[in-house]
């Protein structure tokens, strides 16, 4: 055996390249806990310059990305962040503008590891990229380094489309359809725009400054917006199209009206709807009172019913308006809670009581009428029912009294009926809400008026408010240049929200 | 009331099962939205078929009929009453269907002792069982909307 042929059946092993060290997800800076539960300050403090590099550096930009898909309004997720890495935050803050109206509120509110990062590949082996911390550094990197230049506008048309709501979905639709040339008018029934950001998502959250901001772009670009205008008190949706001249109609009025528990002692006084109670801080400002107008009384023991984020929300400003206890009553385990894990976190961090498996069955008050207590029942979970749901059943004699001050109901919403009572041929679900074609063309059961958001769906998300906008404007675009119809007695009617 | 007789407990059981077709259905004629009305006509037909199956129940028929643990979610039983009310929401006519179950239910449940013969009791036990069916899948219809709401 020669010296050559040994050499070619032994070859030396390649020396193995040191792999790169894996990055970790990058955490986000937060305010300590127990200084924010007294304020009401951003909790969240967004990605410095650096953080922001190494959280982009770990996007394999994939060929095949799977977060665009995950996103409901479609953001190229993988160029954004590469404008990231290449220290291009203005140009990347354009990519997310082209398809994303709010980038520093979804940033903030999207609940990104239901979607976009659920998908994202390097999820499956490590913790997937920070999708939505990216994107609010870059929205509020280009908030913070200039004005974004107002884009060339499109002739007009001559169009006219009354947007009901500005919220994240009325919002979305104006913005489309003003830089296709057409004159937009927003009707918002409060005294500021927004919808749920402003009223329903406290500051701590989601800084109300932001809102305004997005809201002030959408008026630079020309739609018009008329506060303090309740659709179906001040003018009916036929009378927008009959009399005023609109071409079309988008209704995306959400779903405000809450639900109770209708157990004994709900009528009592420091009993609250979670609209009522964050409105108040949200909106009104009652927790700068006497700054601003609203009060609200200051309670000490204060229990909100329900498990999702606007109880978290709820229990959270209980804790910053000086609440010495502050729980979270909720009837099933913390498994099953609807709130974000980030949102259940931090009340945990900041204070909050969790009364998970416990169902109130009476409020109890003193003679004047104001909240002494709450009983409850302590909850078990049953056997597994046909659909496989584990459901709580109460235990027997296990019945027991929390002392309370307040009580703030966090169990739901859902629509508003005004409009579809002054509107007899809107069509509604069994549930209450506008039925639509379908939710790519949002088309409801009268000729020209759209829908979208949660009057059409129930309570859901920020952006999936925003995605049905998105349709909903390419849709009434479609519509103005056709001028066709659907058939909403034939199939595919949407039966259920 | 008598309910002296087995025939006089299924006479009984079938009049009320007539009262909540007819409840139903005038519901069903008052409400302003379809989909609503859609929802308490398919209520008037469940039970529909409630007095079909008490109309041919006979002792011996009962020989048949199958006792079982039917889970009861409680939902209804710490609520306030509700009164039908044209354009309420959805949830609001759950829970005045469950809350009809658990009155119809409980009254049952308490016959049974007021009643000596085994196939009276019998009767009554299955007459609440029935009720518990409706009950459950009412309660199970509520608990899932609740759910989502974070209840």
């Amino acid at each position: 055996m020669n010296e050559e042929k040994q050499v070619q059946e032994t070859p030396k092993a390649k020396p193995k390249k040191p792999k790169k060290p894996k990055i970790p997800r990058q955490p986000m800076p937060e305010q300590d806990p127990h200084k924010r539960a007294k304020n009401f300050d951003s909790v969240t403090l967004g990605y410095t310059l650096e953080q922001a590099a190494k959280e982009a550096e770990r996007c394999i930009q994939c060929k095949k990305p799977y977060c665009i898909a995950g996103c409901p309004v479609a953001i190229d997720i993988p160029k954004f962040i590469q404008l990231v890495k290449d220290k291009e935050y203005l140009k990347a803050a354009m990519v997310i503008k082209q398809t994303n109206l709010l980038p520093a509120v979804c940033g903030r509110v999207c609940p990104q590891e239901d979607q976009c990062e659920k998908v994202c590949v390097l999820g499956k082996k490590q913790e997937p990229v920070a999708i939505g911390r990216l994107e609010r550094f870059v929205a509020d990197y280009e908030a913070e380094h200039g004005e974004m230049p107002l884009p060339e506008m499109p002739p007009k048309t001559g169009k006219k489309i009354a947007v009901v709501g500005a919220g994240p979905g009325g919002l979305t639709v104006a913005g489309d359809l003003i830089m296709l040339g057409h004159d937009v008018t927003i009707f918002e029934a409060l005294h500021k725009a927004g919808g749920v950001l402003v009223y329903g998502i406290p500051e701590f959250r989601l800084p109300k400054a932001i809102v305004d901001r997005e809201v002030e772009y959408l008026q630079r670009l020309g739609v018009e917006l008329k506060l303090n205008s309740v659709i179906g008190k001040i003018r009916t949706i036929d009378q927008l199209m009959n009399e005023d001249g609109f071409d079309a109609v988008f209704i995306g009025s959400g779903a405000g009206l809450p639900w109770f528990m209708d157990i004994p002692g709900e009528n009592l006084n420091g009993v609250y709807s979670a609209n009522e109670y964050l409105t108040r801080n949200n909106l009104m400002k009652s927790f700068d009172f006497p700054s601003h107008d609203t009060p609200i009384k200051k309670h000490k023991n204060v229990a909100v019913i329900g498990g999702g984020n606007v109880a978290m929300d709820s229990v959270r400003t209980a804790l910053r308006l000086g609440a010495d206890n502050a729980y979270v009553v909720y009837r099933r385990s913390r498994t099953e809670m609807p709130a974000r894990k980030e949102e259940i976190d931090h009340a945990d961090h900041e204070g909050v009581q969790f009364k998970n498996l416990t169902a109130p069955v009476r409020i109890l008050g003193n003679d004047d009428g104001w909240v002494t207590g709450l009983e409850c029942l302590e909850m078990e979970l049953g056997e597994p029912d046909a659909s496989g749901r584990r459901r709580p059943i109460p235990i027997k004699g296990s019945e027991f009294i929390l002392e309370m001050d307040a009580v703030i109901i966090a169990i739901g919403t859902s629509a508003n009926p005004l409009i579809a009572q002054t509107t007899p041929d809107l069509k509604l679900n069994r549930k209450g809400y506008l039925e639509v074609e379908n939710e790519t063309t949002c088309r409801t059961s009268k000729k020209g008026v759209f829908a979208g958001g949660d009057i059409v769906t129930g309570s859901a998300t920020v952006i999936l408010a925003m995605g049905a906008g998105r349709n909903a404007a390419k849709a009434i675009q479609e519509y103005l240049d056709t001028g066709e119809w659907w058939s909403p007695n034939g199939e595919g009617a949407k039966a259920e929200g | 009331m008598s309910f002296a007789s087995f025939e006089d407990i299924v006479k009984y059981a079938v009049e009320k099962e007539v009262e909540a077709v007819q409840f139903y259905s005038e519901a069903a004629q008052q409400e302003q939205y379809a989909a609503a009305k859609e929802t308490f006509l398919k209520f008037a037909e469940e039970e529909k078929k409630h007095k079909a199956l008490f109309e041919d129940i006979n002792p011996k028929a009962m020989e048949g009929y199958e006792f079982k643990k039917i889970a009861d979610l409680k939902r209804s039983d710490y609520m306030v009453d509700i009164e039908f009310k044209s354009g309420m929401p959805y949830t609001d006519i759950l829970r005045l269907a469950m809350k009809r179950e658990e009155n119809a239910k409980k009254f049952y449940d308490d016959c049974v002792n007021l009643v000596a013969g085994a196939d009276q009791q019998k009767l009554f036990q299955m007459l609440s069982q029935e009720e518990a069916k409706h009950k459950l899948a009412l309660e199970t219809l509520y608990d899932n909307e609740m759910a989502k709401g974070g209840d």
